[in-house]
C-alpha cells in the first residue's frame, strides 16, 4: 500500500489537483464565512427582538421565535433540500453554490442567535436598571452596556459552532456543490487513492478550523482579563 | 409648592400590593428620609418613583408637573432631573471608573468631552476617588464603588436624588466614608430622599423623617419628633427596637 502512496504522490500533487482543492476549499471557506457573517447579524437582531417588549414588534417576536426553534430542529440536509426545491422553480438560474450558502445563512441564523441571546441574558438586570435610570434608549444600553458586557458568554460557543459548522457544509455536496468533501470524492473517483485524495481533505479541514479555534481562545483570554 | 409630591400612591407586583396609597411632600432642598421594617415598602416606594416599577395608581408630581409612567417622554424629563443610586451600586462593569461617571453626562446630555470629564474628575474628587479614574469597577472595594456610584449620579445635575439603602451591602468599616459623602450634599439644593437603616444618620441630617409600614407612610414629621416623641405606637416601637441595637 505504501509503495502505491509514494507511486501515485507526483500525479496526484500535481497543479490541476491542486487548484481543484484549493477552489473546492474556498467553496467550504466561503459557505462558512457568508453564513457566519449573515447569521451572526441577523441572529443579533432576532436576539435582541426577543428580548423587546414592545407591542408594536410583537408579531415579529413571533416570526423570529417560530423561525429559530423551528431550523434549530431540522437537520442541515433537510434544510439543504427544503431550500433547493423552493428556490429552484422561483429562480431557475440559481447556481448550487448560491442554495447551499443560502441554507447555510438559515441554519446559522437560527443557531447564532441563540447563542447571542443566552449571551445578552447572562447581563445582570442591575447593569440595564442603572442603564435606564440613567436614559439611555435601547440602542444605547445594547451597544454600550450589554454587548460590551456579553462578548465573553457568547464567543466560546459561537466558535464552537463555527468549527462544527465547517464541517456541516460537507453536506452541501449531497446537492452537487463541489466543496471539500465533494472534491475528495471526485479525485477517489478519477483513480486516485482514498488516503491519498481523503487525505488531503481532512488535512484542509484541519487547516480551516484549527486557526480558527486558537483565535476563539485568545479572544476569550481576553476579553477575560478585560 | 412641594417640590415632589406623592399622592396616594399604590404598586403591586402580582397580587401583591406593596405600596397602599402612599402620601408624602417635600420642599425642594429638603432631606427626607424614609424608615420602617424590611418589606414596608421604602425601596418599592423608590423604584416606582424612578420609574423602574410601573405604579398601579395615584400620582407623582415634581415642580407641580404630574408623571405619566406609561409614556417614553415623560419618563425621560423626570430621569433628566431624577437619579438614583443604589444598594449594589450598578456600576457599568465595561467601564473605568472616569466612564461611568461621564458617559451619561456625554452621551445621553451630549455635552462636550472634555467638559464633562472635568466635571466628572471634579465629582470624583468631591466623592475622594480622585486617583482611581481608571480603575475598573471589580477592582475597587464596595464602599468606593458606592461613591463612584454617588458621583455617577451627580453628573447627571439631578434635582432631586433617591439613595436606596446605600450602605446595607457595605463592611461596616466603610459606611462612614458614604454617610461622609453624603453629608456633602445635604446643602447644595438637591432634595433628597433617603432610605436607610443608619438611625444615628437620619436623625442627623434629616429635615423630615417618614415611618412606613406595610406600604403605608404611617406618621410624617421631623426627626425630633419621630425619634424622640412619635405619635403612632409603631414608630415608638420600631425606633426603640433599633436604638437599643
Amino acid at each position: 500500500m505504501f509503495q502505491r502512496l509514494i507511486d501515485e504522490a507526483p500525479l496526484f500533487f500535481n497543479y490541476h489537483n491542486l487548484v481543484f482543492i484549493l477552489e473546492a476549499m474556498g467553496r467550504t471557506l466561503g459557505m462558512t464565512i457568508i453564513g457566519c457573517t449573515v447569521g451572526f447579524t441577523l441572529g443579533l437582531i432576532i436576539a435582541v427582538l426577543r428580548r423587546s417588549e414592545s407591542r408594536t414588534l410583537l408579531p415579529f417576536r413571533a416570526i423570529a421565535i417560530a423561525y429559530v426553534e423551528t431550523f434549530r430542529r431540522i437537520p442541515f440536509l433537510v434544510i439543504l433540500f427544503i431550500v433547493l426545491f423552493v428556490i429552484e422553480p422561483l429562480m431557475p438560474g440559481a447556481s448550487l453554490f448560491a442554495i447551499a450558502t443560502v441554507s447555510v445563512c438559515l441554519l446559522s441564523t437560527a443557531f447564532l442567535s441563540e447563542v447571542i441571546r443566552s449571551g445578552l441574558e447572562s447581563v445582570p438586570e442591575q447593569q440595564i436598571e442603572g442603564a435606564r435610570t440613567l436614559n439611555f434608549n435601547a440602542l444605547q444600553m445594547l451597544v454600550m452596556v450589554i454587548l460590551p458586557q456579553s462578548w465573553k458568554v457568547i464567543i466560546p460557543p459561537a466558535a464552537a459552532f463555527i468549527v462544527m459548522f465547517i464541517k456541516d457544509t460537507s453536506l452541501a455536496s449531497q446537492l452537487g456543490v463541489i466543496e471539500l468533501t465533494f472534491a475528495g470524492k471526485m479525485l477517489v473517483n478519477r483513480g486516485f487513492s482514498p488516503v491519498l485524495g481523503f487525505g488531503a481533505i481532512l488535512i484542509c479541514y484541519f487547516l480551516l478550523s484549527y486557526p480558527l479555534s486558537r483565535f476563539a481562545a485568545y479572544l476569550e483570554k481576553r476579553l477575560a482579563s478585560s | 409648592m412641594p417640590h415632589l409630591e406623592i399622592d396616594n400612591l399604590s404598586s403591586a407586583y402580582g397580587p401583591n400590593e406593596v405600596l397602599k396609597g402612599v402620601t408624602l411632600a417635600a420642599d425642594k432642598g429638603e432631606v427626607v428620609s424614609l424608615i420602617g421594617p424590611s418589606g414596608s415598602g421604602k425601596s418599592t416606594l423608590l423604584r416606582v418613583l424612578v420609574g423602574l416599577t410601573r405604579p398601579t395608581g395615584g400620582s407623582v408630581f415634581v415642580a407641580g408637573e404630574k408623571i405619566d409612567y406609561g409614556d417614553r417622554k415623560s419618563l425621560r424629563k423626570l430621569r433628566d432631573k431624577m437619579s438614583i443610586v443604589f444598594q449594589q451600586y450598578n456600576l457599568f462593569q465595561n467601564m473605568t471608573v472616569m466612564r461611568n461617571v461621564s458617559i451619561a453626562p456625554i452621551k445621553i446630555k451630549k455635552r462636550p468631552k472634555a467638559e464633562a470629564e472635568k466635571e466628572a474628575a471634579a465629582l470624583l474628587e468631591k466623592v475622594g476617588m480622585a486617583d482611581k479614574h481608571d480603575a475598573y469597577p471589580e477592582e475597587l472595594s464596595g464602599g468606593q464603588q458606592q461613591r463612584v456610584a454617588i458621583a455617577r449620579a451627580l453628573a447627571t445635575h439631578p434635582e432631586i436624588l433617591l439613595l436606596d439603602e446605600v450602605t446595607s451591602a457595605l463592611d461596616p468599616e466603610r459606611v462612614n466614608e458614604v454617610l461622609d459623602t453624603i453629608r456633602t450634599l445635604t446643602n447644595e439644593g438637591i432634595t433628597l430622599i433617603i432610605v436607610s437603616h443608619e438611625m444615628a444618620f437620619v436623625r442627623e441630617i434629616s429635615t423630615r423623617v417618614a415611618m412606613m409600614d406595610e406600604g403605608k407612610i404611617i406618621e410624617y414629621g421631623s426627626p425630633g419628633v419621630i425619634f424622640d416623641a412619635p405619635n403612632e405606637a409603631r414608630t415608638e416601637e420600631f425606633v426603640s427596637k433599633i436604638l437599643k441595637h
